[in-house]
This record gives C-alpha cells, sequence and structure tokens, in this order.
C-alpha cells in the first residue's frame, strides 16, 4: 500500500520508493529506503503526514508520501508468503500459460524453493529465493493468467497477490512467440502501482517460426526493462537477475508507457476515484479500482457495493449505467496499444501460415468456387468410399454366408434354434453391419483428414453462408448445422432461441437434416441397390433432404423470424499439414464407437427382431414379425415393398443402422434384396430411410426440450407422413415413367 | 478497436474471424481474444460451445466425433447491437 493509506499508530517497512532521479534522491537522503520501518505518528485529509522513521520525526508531503510504498509490519501469524517477503525483496513472476513461467522460475531459484499450497486452496503455490549482488530476492510464482479480469479461480489468485501483497517487482514472462497474446496482459499490469521487468522468453521458437522480436525496441515501446531469454536452456538469466536488482535499486528510471484513456473517459475517472476514494480498501490502489469499476469487473464493483454506504453506492451505479459502454474504448484502447507495439517490435515472416490461409481461403470459402470445391469433395469422399470399401464389403458379406451356410450343415447335432440364431441372429444381422466396417473406415479416415487439415470448418462456413441464402437466418440455423452430426445435440442446442414459437418451429424441422448415422445407413444401402451409381443416388437423396429443410426454412424464417438480422462470425483454424496419428486418433475412435454401438444396441435389436422371425413356428411367413409383417404388407405395396423392408425401417426406431441389421436377419443375403424389389421400389425405400420418424434418442429430446407430449407426436407424425408420402409418390411417379 | 470490431460484425453476414482480422488489419489471435473479452462483457454470445460437452445421447452414438465440426460461432447480443447503433447515431 502507499504511505498516505497507512493509518496512524500503524507501523510498516518500505518496500519501495516510485519516482524520477530527483525524488528517488531526496528520500534517499531523508533515510525512505527498502527495508526501512516506518509508524505514521499523524495523518488527514489535507496536509503533510507526520512520520518516525529511524528515530526520527519526519514531515512529509501527501504528494511525496504517495511514491513510497509500504507493508504493514508486526501482522499477526504471517503467512508462508509474507515471512519469505518480509525478510527479502519480494517478485511476482506472472504470465500466461505455456509462456516457460515455470522454467524461468526454476531458472532463477534453482533448489531454493518449495511447493505449497495458496491458503484455503488447492491450486498450487511455488516459492523461492535467490541471491544477486548480495540482494536476496523472493520469487512467487503466480498461477497462468490471460488478464486481470478475475474470470477463473487462478487469475483471482493472481490478481489479488499482486493488488493486495504489493511485490515490490513483478516480473511479466512472455511468449516471443506469440508475443501479441502474453502483451494485454502486461497492458493491464502496467496499470498497477509496482514496477515491471518483462521477461521475452522462447525467442529459440519465434526464430524457428521466422518471428524476429526486437528487445530493445520492444523496452522503448514499453517504457520498461525487457530481458531476452531462452528459459529452457538457462539464456538470459543473468539479464534477468541484472534488470530486477537495477530496477529495484532505482538504478533505472521506470517510465512505463501506458494504453491512454480517451480524454471523456479520464473525466468520468476523476469523477468515479471522488465517489469511491474514501471507501476503497487500503491495500487497494484507487485508480485502479475506478478503473476496473468503469470496466464493469464483477468482483470489484460487488466488493465496493459492499463497503459503501447504499446512497454512495448509488450514484457510483448511476455514473457506471450512464458509461456503460466505456469498456469498449478503454479494453479497445488496450488492443490499439498491444498492435502499435507488435507493428513497431515484431518482424514477421513474409511467408506465414495466415498469409497462406487467406491465399487458399479466397477460393475455398468463396461463395461459387468454395461451393463447387465442397461439391467436388464430397463427391470424391463418397467415390472413394464406393470404389475402395464396396469390393471389400462385397467380399467380407460373402464369407459371412459362407460361414453362415458352414454353421448351417455341419451343426447337425445342435438344436435348430441354436443354429438359426447363430446362423441367422448373430451373422446375419451384426455380422452383416460389421461387413460395412471397411466402407466406414474409409469414410471416417477422409473425414479425419479434412478436419485435421482445417478445411472441414470451411466446410461448415460455406453450408452457413448457403443457409443464409435459403433463408435459414438467426439462431436456427446453428442448430440445423449441427443436426449433420446428430439430431439429438442440435434438438438440445435449439435452446439458444428466444423465442418459444421459431424454438418450436427450429426443433419440428432438425429431424428433417440427415444425421452422420442415416447418410451412413443411405451410403450403405445405395451401394448395395444401386452399385456404380450408388454415388449420384447418395447425392440425390441429400440433395433432396436439403431441399426439403430449405423450403420449410423459407416459411420458417419468413413467417416467424420476421427477417431478423443475425450476424455472425465463426473462428476458422489456419490450414496445416495432416497429422496421420490424429487422423488414426480419429477412426479408431469413430470406429470403436460404431463397434460399441453394433455390440449394445444393435445386437439387442437384431436378436429381438431375430426371435420374433424364429417363434413359435421357426418359419418366418408364421412367426410373429410375420403376423406383423402381413398386417403391414398393404402398406408396403403402395411403395412396392415387401413387408420385411417396412419391419426393418421399424427397428431403425431404435437405432438408424439397425435397418441393415434388421434385412441381414430377415433375408440372410442382403443381395437378395434386388431380386425382390424393382429399382423404384429400392429407391422409394432409401427416400422412406432418409425422412423417416428419427430415433428413440431425438424423439426423447424433442420431448424434453418441448416438455409435451402433444409437439412429440406432431413431430413424428409429420416426420412418418412427410417419408411416406414422398415414398409413395417416387414408386408411382416411377411406376409410370 | 473493440468498437470497430463490433461495426464489423454488424455490417457482415456471415464472416470468419480471418476475414475480420484482415478487414481490421490485425492478427486473427487478436480478433480472437476480441471476441472472448466481448463474450465475456456481453456483447456477443458464443454457441457451439455446447457440443463441446457431451449431451445426453452422445456417448452412444458412434458419429459422435462429427459433431465437433462444428466450429464456434459468435452473434451479436441485444447488447452488442445496442452499443453499435449508439455509435451510428453519434457519427
Amino acid at each position: 500500500m502507499q504511505l498516505v493509506e497507512l493509518q496512524p499508530g500503524k507501523k510498516a517497512v518500505i518496500r519501495r520508493v516510485e519516482g524520477g532521479r530527483s525524488v528517488l534522491s531526496r528520500m534517499a537522503a531523508l533515510g525512505f529506503t527498502p527495508g526501512a520501518v516506518i509508524t505514521v505518528l499523524r495523518s488527514s485529509d489535507h496536509g503533510p503526514l507526520l512520520v518516525s522513521l529511524r528515530g526520527s520525526r519526519v514531515a512529509l508531503g501527501r504528494g511525496e508520501a504517495a511514491h513510497i510504498f509500504v507493508s504493514l509490519a508486526g501482522k499477526e501469524k504471517p503467512t508462508e508468503i509474507e515471512t519469505i517477503n518480509q525478510s527479502s525483496l519480494s517478485i511476482a513472476l506472472t504470465g500466461q500459460p505455456n509462456v516457460g513461467k515455470s522454467s524461468v522460475f526454476n531458472l532463477l531459484t534453482g533448489l531454493n524453493q518449495h511447493v505449497g499450497n495458496w491458503t484455503g486452496k488447492t491450486i498450487e503455490c511455488k516459492i523461492g529465493t535467490f541471491r544477486f549482488k548480495g540482494t536476496k530476492f523472493s520469487v512467487v510464482d503466480l498461477p497462468g493468467t490471460y488478464s486481470l479480469t478475475a474470470s477463473s479461480e487462478e487469475e483471482r489468485l493472481a490478481r489479488d497477490y499482486i493488488v493486495k501483497e504489493h511485490p515490490d517487482l513483478i516480473v511479466a514472462v512472455v511468449n516471443a512467440a506469440t508475443l501479441e497474446r502474453s502483451l494485454y496482459l502486461v497492458a493491464e499490469l502496467l496499470l498497477l502501482p509496482v514496477p515491471i521487468v518483462v521477461a521475452l522468453n522462447m525467442t529459440d521458437v519465434a526464430e524457428q517460426e521466422g518471428i524476429q522480436v526486437e528487445p530493445k525496441v520492444l523496452e522503448a515501446a514499453l517504457g520498461v526493462p525487457v530481458v531476452s531469454m531462452i528459459a529452457s536452456k538457462g539464456v538470459g538469466l543473468v539479464d534477468l537477475e541484472e534488470a530486477i536488482f537495477r530496477l529495484s535499486n532505482h538504478e533505472i528510471s521506470y517510465q512505463p508507457k501506458r494504453p491512454s484513456i480517451l480524454p471523456a473517459h479520464q473525466a468520468v475517472l476523476d469523477q468515479l476515484r471522488g465517489l469511491v476514494g474514501s471507501y476503497v480498501l487500503p491495500s487497494y490502489p484507487e485508480e485502479w479500482v475506478a478503473l476496473k469499476l468503469l470496466e464493469g469487473d464483477e468482483e470489484l464493483t460487488e466488493l465496493m457495493k459492499s463497503a459503501m454506504p447504499p446512497e454512495a453506492w448509488e450514484k457510483v451505479h448511476a455514473l457506471l449505467y450512464k458509461h456503460e459502454d466505456a469498456i469498449l474504448d478503454i479494453a479497445g484502447a488496450r488492443y490499439e496499444w498491444v498492435a502499435r507495439i507488435i507493428r513497431a517490435a515484431v518482424v514477421e515472416p513474409k511467408v506465414t501460415r495466415v498469409g497462406m490461409t487467406a491465399r487458399l481461403d479466397r477460393v475455398l470459402t468463396h461463395p461459387i468456387w468454395g461451393t463447387l470445391t465442397l461439391i467436388a469433395i464430397l463427391g470424391g469422399v463418397l467415390g472413394l468410399t464406393y470404389k475402395v470399401g464396396s469390393p471389400i464389403q462385397a467380399w467380407l458379406s460373402q464369407l459371412i454366408n459362407q460361414l453362415a451356410q458352414i454353421l448351417r450343415s455341419g451343426w447337425v447335432q445342435a438344436p435348430k434354434w441354436l443354429v438359426e440364431f447363430s446362423a441367422g441372429g448373430i451373422l446375419g444381422g451384426i455380422g452383416m453391419v460389421l461387413t460395412f466396417l471397411p466402407i466406414l473406415v474409409i469414410f471416417f479416415a477422409i473425414l479425419g483428414f479434412m478436419e485435421d487439415t482445417g478445411y472441414m470448418a470451411r466446410a461448415a462456413y460455406l453450408s452457413d453462408r448457403w443457409m443464409h441464402m435459403m433463408g435459414l437466418h438467426g439462431k436456427s440455423f446453428m442448430p440445423i448445422l449441427l443436426g449433420f452430426g446428430c439430431n439429438v445435440p442440435a434438438i438440445l442446442g435449439t435452446r439458444i432461441i428466444e423465442s418459444r414459437r421459431a424454438r418450436l418451429l427450429t426443433i419440428l424441422l432438425i429431424p428433417l437434416v440427415p444425421c452422420a448415422a442415416r447418410m451412413a445407413v443411405v451410403t450403405i444401402l445405395a451401394a448395395l441397390f444401386f452399385g456404380p451409381n450408388a454415388f449420384w443416388i447418395a447425392w440425390g437423396l441429400v440433395g433432396c433432404s436439403l431441399l426439403i429443410l430449405a423450403g420449410l426454412g423459407l416459411v420458417l424464417h419468413h413467417f416467424f423470424f420476421g427477417n431478423e438480422h443475425v450476424p455472425f462470425i465463426m473462428e476458422l483454424p489456419l490450414y496445416h499439414l495432416p497429422n496421420f496419428r490424429t487422423i488414426g486418433i480419429y477412426v479408431r475412435d469413430n470406429v470403436l464407437g460404431f463397434l460399441k454401438k453394433a455390440g449394445t444396441t444393435i445386437l439387442a435389436a437384431t436378436l429381438f427382431v431375430w426371435a420374433l422371425s424364429y417363434f413359435p413356428t421357426g418359419n418366418v411367413m408364421t412367426s410373429y414379425l410375420g403376423m406383423v409383417g402381413k398386417f403391414l404388407e398393404p402398406v408396403g405395396r403402395w411403395m412396392g415393398l415387401p413387408w420385411p423392408a417396412l419391419v426393418a425401417l421399424l427397428t431403425s426406431f431404435v437405432a438408424k443402422e439397425n435397418t441393415v441389421a434388421t434385412l441381414g436377419v430377415l433375408y440372410g443375403n442382403l443381395n437378395v434384396l434386388k431380386t425382390v424389389m424393382t429399382p423404384t421400389a429400392m429407391l422409394a425405400f432409401l427416400v422412406f430411410q432418409i425422412l423417416f420418424v428419427p430415433c428413440v434418442g431425438t424423439v426423447a429430446a424433442i420431448r424434453q426440450e418441448t416438455r409435451s407430449w402433444k409437439w412429440t407426436a406432431a413431430s413424428v407424425g409429420m416426420q412418418l407422413a412427410l417419408s411416406l408420402g414422398l415414398a409413395v409418390a417416387v414408386y408411382q411417379v416411377g411406376r409410370l415413367i | 478497436m473493440l468498437r470497430r470490431f463490433l461495426e464489423t460484425i454488424q455490417a457482415g453476414e456471415v464472416q470468419s474471424l480471418l476475414e475480420i482480422a484482415r478487414t481490421m488489419n490485425i492478427s486473427p489471435d487478436m480478433v480472437l481474444q476480441m471476441a472472448k473479452e466481448l463474450t465475456s462483457k456481453g456483447y456477443l454470445q458464443e454457441i457451439g460451445a455446447d457440443c463441446d460437452e457431451p449431451q445426453k445421447g452422445c456417448s452412444d452414438c458412434p458419429f459422435n466425433s462429427a459433431c465437433q465440426v462444428i466450429v464456434r460461432h459468435w452473434f451479436l447480443t441485444d447488447k452488442g447491437k445496442t452499443a453499435v447503433s449508439s455509435m451510428s447515431m453519434t457519427k
């Protein structure tokens, strides 16, 4: 705290004296040097302070006293940090996470360190000491923090330590390779009345990336000492120690160049300071508190609110409310300050990833060229999947059929139901699903490649643009976009839509989005039904789904969102070379997930379907499932579908992949389907499949989010009517052609 | 700079942080930092973060990682829109 804040009768130790050379030499001549014990004998709001120092009484002007920083002496039970700090000059080591702060700490303190916890917290606290030119320094390694806004426990601890404990000096560790990110914290630290040394660490990493940082230019721009370091290799230690020593001994003039504040806001700040001044806790710097209040700092706002009488706080609150947007100028000035310093002190390489990304994005995110590229790439994905995956699938399918044959002919002693259970239920159902694994592996490998290079985000970006053009503006399109992965989180994602009516309609639209599971089934069945033409059929089906979605989206947007303009920004990663390990992990996770589902949900449903198709007679036509199937037969005739196909669709309610498993159980060999269904019926079946009622998870999510069985039934009914209607239309029109 | 950032967002439909960085002649890193700051102050709302957290049903879905392709989005909140319109009124 400043000496002027010390209550009369209180004893304190001088931590440091700030100011120009003349102030420092005058103070030193009077005996005001770090470590001296001082007691305030008399203090008033105006007029000089009378203090006792080194056995003498000294009168000191308030302006002069503001240059002297002290900490209370003889506090009861000093903390561990305070005990160390009292016997030495204290240094707070601060910086963002991953800037090499711990390396700098280890380098400074060597073995003279120990690890504890912050009082009452579980967060690690490292304290250490070192000596340089006879002076002992204590170092506290503060938790990594991005700013001083105290938005996390770590940030709160770091901020509280700097603000309340008043270290003698701060060493701000910054990463030379990502200097811009680190400088915002420096901008905030400079506002505190504690001198700073900037440790410009990881200069070797910056060099490797072709980034040149000029330490001297940075020093001149910041107005504080800057030391170039490679802490991991021990480079720059002596320079850092020297800078710390010289700054703490006032051998270097300290004139930080802080971010500016607009004159209009300076007036408000002065007004605010006047209002809160007498209520600010002694340990807090008054100007900093006023500034943080103007920035809307929640913690300090609460603190001051509780410290001030209600009528006084009302005035502060009114002033803050009037200047609510001051944060835009205050923080905005900090960003400008950072940008200015970067422009002055950092030379970027001519060819950067940002530059290359920008050049590539000119084509890849262009509304026309980008979309054409996207279509070509997605077409290539499906094409490659079919070209390479389908022959392997056909071979595996043949293998499964042969195994089933061997089982039926070789396992004659076993009960018939057990043989059928193994051959028809397990091999015919789950085995048939697993034959499609190669197709999925190729599909996920390409998807993983696209994601790892940064292209997948561009696909989402282009989709955003097209959805905007289709009328799916505003907050409805984000959940819809999410639906391409899985409908369940998409339904839950509609929570961002405030209007209940718009939210409800978005929920009704989402099941029309072909999720990844539906896409996988369509990919598999299209290959089975249409062979070399599968690519065009699969594309056409997705296109039709999107057209229906767009049509309904237009209605939704026009009638319910009132052409609301909701501009978005989105994060696009920089392009980079693919990492094949990452792609491998991506494929492994997805395939394991699929296998897990195949071994649980799909297996259970398959066995249930098998049991229904076997019992009570052992003949599928006269089984329980056969009875249900015959009941459905008239509906199937509208689309040219045999009843097993309808039953397969019904089982997709549990999980979409069940369609394939059920067809496997009921037909044994899926190629039989081509003999019992015409191409038009096959197309109608795929239309029915892609638009059919969503899975049970999605229906449960709809019920949860709408909190209405009526709307849940409406969603299921609409989807059923749409899929049935269009499938019938496709078949009937197809027959006429 | 933050005011200019908000105005740039309001002026477009869908923009990427990279495009905004180019427009404002600053690095994408700084734009991201500004987006985060404005989100914490209530001028922007971030969406898409929901998908970083597994949702009910995600754990059983074999395609759950497909959701991860959905990139982070931010849109102007009412507070953000009011700030932008008050800027244009001042001009």
